[in-house]
């Protein structure tokens, strides 16, 4: 029986020194709930807001600068007007576009119709895109976030905007930063979250790394240091990191009182 | 385990061994479409 | 034997299992909490040319509930149960079957004692593995109606025969183990041999369907993007995951299986009584941590085949298992398989002692623990666990096409490599122990080994060194791959000379079963206790990547549970449920002695 209990104490002790190591020995970082999915209310919009719609898109939920920018990942996408006739004459195009906009849709869902040379999967000879289909899996667009992100990549790459604001998909609800008023958020990490800085800074092992780790960003930059980052963050630029990857309109969509509770937040970080 | 005046066959060893990981080395990095030498 | 003394430690054995299951179910019972996360829109009606429809689109109404029961948790104990018990009744006969040939062929009957003994044990287990699948499938009914429902219109042949192929495991394993006394010798043996290899078909065939369902829900396939079934059936158990996990659990299973009945042996040898009895118990445990070992050697590569595999299929579960919070999950798993490693090497260490003739090599121990030690340490150092957006431009892509997760962690896999090599310079240690060698080269051959060790060990730590760290990503992922299959040379290309040069080779003495410290028992608790932990810890990480899909991008979980619990939560969950497992498998190897004990009730029967 000594020995029975002996053993027992033994395995009891040793599951409890990995239990407690797991809970106190390594930190304990609270993952990000599972992504909502968005509801978008496109009765009332005027072409400006479903272009800033489909910005917003490309910046945040489509994760799109994950790679379209300028460290080369992807190509950018400024030049669409000039190039999409172009593609649609090559001999490499497969796909069934007959004018911009629908070569950039069927882009967006079908991504291999069509490599920039150069920008295929390795050893496929610029056949197949690494790009994921936009529509399906964890990006998850709807077929109207897919035109509004259409409308904006028409819109910012120089050509007509063409895209209609589809009126006959029953989606209802977007009650969110809607440019108008909203309550002020006092929540930090739901600001993060609204403002997508995950997609691009790291904390704490959850977010992108497009952008500085902000996991101790507190230790050794300033208030001042970061109101200004924020507001205005092509002043000064982190080292190995690219200038304009930040948007630089945050202080046209944060209010005094978040950019303050963020403030606070991000000093805190050490 | 004693080598002392076995240097020889452990020298010869060491050698053949050691020419033998660095084929291997070669081999599987150029099946790679590698070089054994990192070049840019 | 001492046999009133058995019975009272099996009594309370069991009582005490009994509470410590009582409580702790009770615990997890009662553990609940929810975020509510979901939302989803309605179903919709897609009646495909296949006759199926889509993967419904649940809300956090589909999920039924019991008043104090957290479905989750309750789902991922029973399942979690249902996989220790199955992978140790999987494995046991596997290497059952082996060391049942190997006593065929040397006509030694310890080996089909050890063989009977073994099986024995499995049979309670065995039924168990069946009450804790009911289990699982009637949480999974209660409580996820519509994954089950979805699952099952996909898999419906393969779950009915799966449910049919249970007659035949259990008909084939009672004859295997009601038999074993009546099929000896001659040709009934070689029946009796048959039958075990029949009951590994079967067993393993179970394994492979379940997987495939499991699998499915990480990688599906044989169904649309709105996961419309195709009704091709093979399509979707042959995904792209089913490979790598089958192999990777193959491995897993037995090395498991080895520590569970090495820690039978153990707690046998603590309690024996005889001499030889601690003997018979002694030589059991070796041959149970031999097994183990040589499981365990090969698992890391089929983990990073397994990985890599998964980074192949979506870059973007590649990237929540190597980074983001699993990525401390694997800091975890680096000190459980640092003390998987040590106890097992421990355990030779001690057993060395059985020689007289180990005093040759015990000044080299402390050499072989420094070095375990400090690779044990490199590797649970945290690293940069990320790749970094210049290590994914020089890759010209964000993966490797092959080794993708193993590029960044150079330093790592050194340490891996030397971990296993000299864990496999401790088992050439413990050969020897009692051997000499008459051949007249010894000492050249000696040298030869020398040498190999070292050219080894140099590239070893050239490729990890140089590649690791002057090259780029490239390079270090590729260069992993010569410094596996250097580790692979060294042990094969030893292992052959160690048989040449002790061709004929005097014994010391007789191997002295038996004399070996009570601590070395405890060193194979200590590896039955962490397999045991590592596999349900690895069980959440397998199951955590999916995040809050049912059906990975195709079915969404909507349930309040959908949330990614923080690593402490799953580490405690994985740890009541490893208890209840040792409570539920000390119960086992009670009652399988129970049968052997009479009772002599003098005076109770009329004569």
């Amino acid at each position: 029986m000594r020995q029975f209990l002996a053993v027992v104490a033994f395995t009891l002790l040793t599951i409890g020194f990995f239990a407690g190591y797991s809970n106190f020995g390594i930190p304990q970082i609270e993952p990000a709930p599972p992504p909502k999915e968005e509801k978008l209310d496109l009765s009332s919009m005027t072409m400006d807001q479903f272009i800033a719609l489909g910005e917003r898109l490309f910046n945040g939920k489509g994760t799109c600068t994950l790679c379209h920018n300028a460290l080369g990942r992807a190509p950018m996408l400024g030049t669409i007007a000039d190039a999409v006739p172009k593609r649609l004459k090559d001999p490499r195009y497969t796909g069934e576009a007959g004018d911009i906009e629908e070569y950039l849709i069927e882009s967006l869902v079908e991504p291999s119709v069509f490599v920039v040379a150069g920008f295929g999967k390795k050893g496929t000879n610029d056949t197949e895109s690494p790009m994921p289909d936009v529509s399906g899996g964890s990006i998850g667009l709807s077929e109207a976030e897919v035109a509004a992100v259409v409308a904006y990549l028409q819109d910012s790459g120089g050509a007509e905007v063409t895209v209609e604001i589809p009126q006959d998909i029953d989606e209802e609800g977007d009650d969110e930063e809607e440019g108008e008023a909203r309550e002020a958020v006092n929540d930090p990490k739901k600001l993060m979250a609204m403002f997508t800085c995950d997609a691009c800074h790291m904390i704490n092992g959850v977010g992108g790394d497009v952008g500085p780790n902000l996991s101790k960003i507190g230790a050794n930059r300033d208030r001042a240091y970061l109101r200004r980052a924020i507001l205005d963050p092509n002043a000064e630029i982190a080292t190995g990191f690219e200038a304009d990857m930040m948007p630089a309109d945050m202080g046209e969509q944060i209010y005094v009182k978040e950019l303050e509770v963020l403030v606070d937040y991000l000093a805190g970080l050490k | 385990m004693d080598i002392k005046g076995y240097f020889l066959p452990f020298a010869l060893a060491l050698v053949v061994f050691a020419a033998a990981f660095l084929a291997l080395d070669t081999a599987v990095m150029n099946m790679q479409g590698l070089n054994l030498i990192f070049h840019d | 034997m001492n046999r009133p003394r058995h019975m009272k430690t099996g009594t309370r054995l069991a009582i005490f299992g009994l509470f410590v299951a009582l409580v702790t179910l009770t615990l997890a019972g009662f553990d609940q909490f929810g975020v509510f996360a979901a939302e989803s829109e309605s179903a919709v009606d897609a009646a495909a040319s296949t006759g199926y429809g889509p993967a419904p689109k649940l809300t956090a109404d589909d999920y039924p509930t019991i008043a104090g029961v957290n479905s989750r948790v309750a789902v991922w104990v029973f399942a979690q149960l249902h996989l220790w018990f199955a992978a140790f009744v999987l494995a046991v006969p596997i290497f059952v079957f082996i060391i049942e040939a190997i006593g065929m062929r040397t006509r030694d009957k310890r080996y089909d004692d050890m063989a009977y003994e073994f099986i024995k044990v499995t049979i309670t287990a065995y039924s168990l593995t069946a009450i804790l699948g009911g289990l699982l499938i009637f949480a999974l009914i209660l409580f996820y109606p519509h994954l089950i429902t979805y699952l099952s219109t996909i898999f419906k042949e393969s779950m009915f025969y799966y449910a049919l192929l249970f007659f035949a495991e259990s008909a084939v394993l009672y004859i295997y183990y009601y038999g074993w006394h009546w099929l000896q010798g001659g040709f009934k043996k070689w029946v009796h041999l048959t039958l075990g290899l029949m009951l590994n078909a079967v067993g393993t065939t179970l394994m492979l369907l379940a997987n495939a369902w499991l699998t499915f829900m990480m990688s599906p396939a044989g169904v649309d993007a709105a996961g419309v079934f195709s009704g091709d059936a093979w399509a979707a158990i042959h995904n792209f995951l089913w490979n790598p996990i089958n192999i990777h659990r193959f491995v897993a299973n037995i090395a498991f299986g080895g520590s569970i009945v090495g820690a039978y042996a153990a707690f046998k040898f603590l309690t024996a009584t005889a001499e030889k009895e601690r003997a018979h118990y002694d030589w059991m445990g070796y041959n149970a941590n031999f097994i183990a070992i040589c499981a365990l050697l090969p698992l890391p590569f089929a983990g990073y085949y397994l990985a890599a595999e998964i980074y192949a299929y979506s870059q973007q579960m590649g990237i929540t298992l190597m980074g983001g919070i699993f990525a401390w999950l694997f800091i975890i798993q680096a000190v459980l398989i640092g003390t998987l490693f040590l106890s097992a090497n421990y355990y030779l260490w001690c057993g060395m002692g059985r020689s007289d003739g180990a005093k040759r090599y015990t000044k080299y121990i402390k050499y072989i623990a420094i070095v375990l030690v400090g690779a044990f340490l490199v590797w649970f150092t945290p690293h940069t666990l990320v790749l970094t957006n210049e290590e994914l431009k020089s890759l010209g892509g964000p993966h490797h096409t092959i080794l993708g997760p193993l590029g960044i962690m150079p330093a790592k896999n050194t340490a891996v490599n030397l971990m296993i090599l000299f864990t496999a310079l401790s088992f050439m240690f413990y050969r020897r122990a009692n051997k000499i060698a008459t051949v007249s080269w010894v000492k050249a051959g000696n040298a030869v080994q020398v040498a190999l060790y070292s050219a080894g060990i140099v590239n070893i730590m050239f490729l990890g060194i140089y590649h690791g760290y002057f090259t780029n990503t490239v390079y270090k992922v590729a260069a992993s791959i010569p410094q596996v299959l250097t580790t692979l040379v060294i042990m094969v290309v030893s292992i052959t000379l160690d048989s040449f040069i002790y061709r004929g080779a005097k014994e010391v003495g007789p191997l002295r079963w038996g004399r070996i410290p009570a601590r070395a028992q405890y060193a194979l608790f200590l590896l039955a206790v962490s397999f045991t932990w590592l596999m349900g810890l690895m069980g959440y990480i397998r199951s955590g990547i999916r995040q809050h899909w049912h059906v990975l991008d195709i079915m969404r979980d909507a349930s309040p549970d959908a949330f990614t619990p923080t690593l402490g939560y799953a580490a405690n969950v994985v740890s009541v449920a490893a208890i209840i497992f040792m409570a539920m498998v000390i119960f086992v190897f009670w009652i399988a002695q129970v049968g052997s004990n009479k009772t002599l009730p003098a005076g109770y029967w009329k004569e």
